[in-house]
């Protein structure tokens, strides 16, 4: 197992920006794209931040909010791909998201109205109820937007359980009114009186709906209340609490403004950094250090530290290699100031005012954050703590970060992929993906670090025709740091121009030096040694 | 330590196009595993003056532009790197002689005859300058490998030259060059000439390969035909060849032994024993692998100690 708990296994994108046919991402805990600029690597992560900003807003009715802190869109056609003119019913992008949850089985069973467990696991087709305790369920939500007369509304919504088999699917239809009836496995089970959707996310109120004990509706909406129900609010957490950093950043101030409200993200520009650092400085986070390399060795460590999250950053700067450390200079009622030492932030190398908000979203990825749940916690017991894995994507972390910075992100990276952080990482950084291959390579062979390592890291290639078609190639790390996969100018362009400079050296520096002839006794007898 | 490179590791098929698959595979497996000798020998690729330059743009050069894998243009970079600063060690005398140069580097068609001096050149130059030196090979049908074979799969890869020999002009002796192709060669010496997969004493074998003192010596026969099928012969006599079994392959060696007190100890004149460095799951190296059922009554288990 790579995660526990709810967590995210896949994206798929049709019919959006630069994707025209359905394209699928498994998402690991680290999951890396590459590619060159405009190639759509960002349009992968994109989905999610749609349906999160969506969800922040309190306007139930809007399908997506279209002008929202991380993508502003005059209508859905913009987000469209081949961007279709105006119509009065126009076919939008279409989205999958697959994750995974823990449903408790007997507490779900608390909630049923009016069922038994043998009806609803016959009728409801869904025997592995008879089991007891905690069951796993991978979930998919497959969504289609539309524009209908100038109006972003959603065309088609179903929910599908895929594991544990057999496949259970909830299927939502417009009706005439336009409103929604739900199916169970084809059968009508719930009609739009009874359904609600926030956004994009439906509620079925079962509680008023008036059905025998042993009906077989009444199986299907219990079987929804124990698969999606709850899967559902599972997914609304996950992208709700999904920390988001773009590669643009405003710039630090000499100044900061007092605190109204601390806040729980850097902002999708890292504006928030500062304020994060000041008002939430004493709240307890959670996380690993960087794996340590050694002589051709890595090691990782098993033990969570629980620290106040303004040591807390400064610790995993000097784990980075970034000496010296932040601190909050208050400037009586004014507001405050953010020191480097003793330099104020705009004084500072651009590259730290960077980082900054890159360690802070990487810890603010811990799902038990600003609670104190023990220092020294192993990783296992921490994970069976948190129940869920947090979302954190990057765009380009790299930016303006020294090589060694950079490469030891990635061992940063891997150690909070650890506990309980799924990374999704656009970047361009050789660095970053060499660092992430030389891990693999310098694990044991057969060590449980290496086994997480090659189910958890998996590297994109996302490459754009000239017709401006984006599609992914997933490529698998070897136990030798290699890929199973190479593209075609993978990350090359460094090792290239070492050779042509070396090549080109010996050409300027012509050393060529005809040797002697030499006396070769090769008819003779072999000569005498010591041995 | 300093390590040369034969040059026959860059020459593969025709100058133009790319490499077939199973060459570039084989390219970056040779360089991989020179590259981890010389880490277990803490060797140094020295970029000697005369051989070097020439070696890279005559033969490194034109083979890199034509790699399709990133797996073989990492292994050049990583070659090149283990090469640091030009060094200019003081030319030899006229009258240095060398031994085996002649047969790996001038009598090919693989690369043009000065080969020869340039090679002896760079390693005398080393040689003289105090620095032990060996020579990181490729093993070439006809020119450092004879390939045997015999009847029920039976093929056996006898390297023909495994030293080379360096006398600077008025030194007593003559300074051996091993000719390594990979870590192990480091460790186990005899392997320079010899099956890695033959099981010594050393490796804790129960029925050792027992290794002729003077098995670097060119009078020492090292294969001789046993049963009709090729096989090493140790000091002891007994044959050891491959099982039947298509390409060589299996995790054991058949020895034959046909002294008599032998067979008469051992209850038999054939045994299969495990080869070195198979997968753990097949047994410790130099056991027993497997008795065949209509010997399995008669095999004394007893082991045998080397002279």
């Amino acid at each position: 197992m790579t995660s526990t708990g709810t967590h995210l296994l896949a994206i798929e994108v049709e019919r959006f920006k630069s994707y025209q046919k359905r394209t699928r991402l498994d998402v690991t805990p680290i999951t890396v794209l590459i590619g060159r600029n405009n190639s759509g690597k960002s349009a992968l992560i994109q989905p999610l931040l749609l349906l999160k900003q969506a969800l922040a807003i309190a306007r139930p009715e809007l399908a997506l909010n279209l002008a929202g802190e991380f993508i502003s869109a005059r209508n859905i056609r913009d987000l469209t791909h081949g961007w279709p003119g105006q119509a009065p019913s126009v076919l939008g992008p279409a989205f999958a998201i697959e994750w995974e949850t823990v449903v408790d089985i007997p507490a779900t069973q608390e909630r049923w109205v009016n069922s038994q467990l043998t009806t609803v696991a016959e009728r409801a087709g869904l025997p592995w109820l008879h089991g007891s305790g905690k069951q796993t369920l991978a979930i998919r939500m497959d969504i289609t937007f539309q524009e209908v007369e100038g109006t972003t509304t959603i065309r088609d919504l179903s929910f599908k359980l895929l594991q544990p088999t057999p496949v259970a699917r909830a299927e939502f239809r417009r009706s005439s009114s336009g409103g929604f009836a739900m199916s169970w496995n084809g059968h009508l089970t719930a009609t739009e009186a009874n359904i609600k959707l926030d956004h994009f996310l439906p509620y079925v109120d079962i509680s008023r709906i008036r059905l025998g004990r042993n009906h077989a509706r009444r199986a299907y909406l219990n079987g929804w209340l124990t698969c999606f129900a709850s899967a559902i609010e599972d997914l609304r957490a996950l992208l709700g609490e999904m920390q988001y950093l773009s590669s643009a950043r405003d710039a630090p101030k000499e100044r900061n403004e007092p605190v109204s409200a601390p806040p729980n993200d850097v902002g999708a520009n890292g504006a928030l950094a500062a304020d994060l650092f000041k008002s939430r400085g004493g709240d307890l986070i959670h996380y690993l250090p960087p794996l340590v390399l050694g002589e051709g060795t890595v090691t990782a460590s098993d033990v969570v530290r629980e620290r106040p999250l303004r040591s807390a950053v400064n610790d995993v700067l000097t784990e980075l290699g970034v000496d010296g450390g932040f601190s909050v200079e208050d400037a009586d009622v004014l507001g405050y100031r953010l020191l480097f030492g003793r330099a104020s932030l705009p004084h500072v190398g651009r590259g730290l005012t960077y980082l900054l908000p890159v360690v802070e979203v990487g810890l603010l990825g811990d799902p038990c954050r600003f609670t104190a749940i023990g220092d020294n916690l192993p990783i296992d017991q921490y994970a069976a703590r948190t129940g869920r894995s947090s979302l954190i994507a990057l765009e380009e972390p790299e930016s303006h970060l020294h090589p060694k910075v950079q490469s030891r992100l990635a061992q940063w990276f891997v150690a909070l992929a650890r506990c309980q952080r799924q990374f999704i990482i656009e970047s361009h950084s050789d660095h970053i993906v060499r660092r992430l291959r030389g891990l693999v390579a310098r694990a044991g062979a057969g060590t449980p670090l290496e086994t997480w390592l090659l189910e958890s890291v998996r590297i994109y290639a996302v490459t754009q025709s000239t017709n401006g078609v984006s599609e992914l190639t997933p490529m698998k790390l070897t136990p030798a740091g290699g890929l199973e996969e190479w593209p075609e100018d993978f990350m090359d362009e460094a090792s290239q121009e070492d050779s042509a400079i070396y090549y080109a050296g010996l050409s300027k520096e012509e050393r060529d030096e005809a040797p002697h002839k030499f006396v070769h006794d090769e008819g003779g007898p072999e000569p005498e040694d010591g041995g | 330590m300093i390590a040369l490179l034969d040059p026959a590791l860059f020459v593969w098929g025709s100058p133009d196009g790319p490499l077939v698959p199973a060459d570039e595979a084989e390219f970056a497996s040779l360089v991989s595993r020179a590259i981890q000798a010389c880490r277990e020998a803490r060797a140094t690729v020295t970029p000697i003056a005369g051989y070097w330059d020439r070696l890279w743009k005559d033969f490194v050069r034109p083979l890199q532009a034509r790699l399709q894998t990133p797996r073989a243009r990492a292994a050049v970079d990583e070659l090149r790197k283990l090469g640091g600063k030009l060094t200019e060690f003081s030319p030899t005398s006229a009258d240095t002689r060398v031994w085996g140069f002649r047969t790996l580097f001038g009598q090919s068609n693989m690369m043009p005859s000065d080969w020869e001096d340039r090679m002896a050149d760079a390693a005398s130059r080393a040689i003289i300058a105090g620095k032990s030196v060996m020579m990181l090979v490729r093993l070439v049908d006809g020119r450092n490998l004879r390939v045997h074979r015999g009847k029920q799969n039976v093929v056996l890869h006898e390297v023909t030259r495994w030293r080379l020999y360096v006398r600077a002009a008025g030194a007593g002796a003559h300074v051996p060059i091993d000719c390594v192709r990979s870590a192990t060669q480091i460790r186990r010496t005899w392997t320079i000439r010899y099956d890695e997969r033959l099981p010594t004493e050393a490796d804790g074998a129960r029925y050792p390969f027992c290794l002729p003192v003077d098995w670097h010596r060119g009078r020492r026969q090292a294969i001789r035909t046993k049963e009709s099928v090729p096989a090493w012969v140790d000091t002891a006599g007994r044959g050891w060849t491959r099982p039947n079994i298509p390409g060589g392959a299996g995790y054991h060696w058949d020895v034959f032994f046909d002294d008599p007190q032998e067979v008469s100890d051992i209850g038999v004149d054939q045994l299969n024993i495990m080869e070195y460095a198979a997968p753990p799951s097949e047994g410790t190296a130099g056991a027993l692998h497997h008795t065949p059922t209509r010997k399995k009554g008669r095999v004394k288990d007893t082991g045998w100690r080397c002279p």
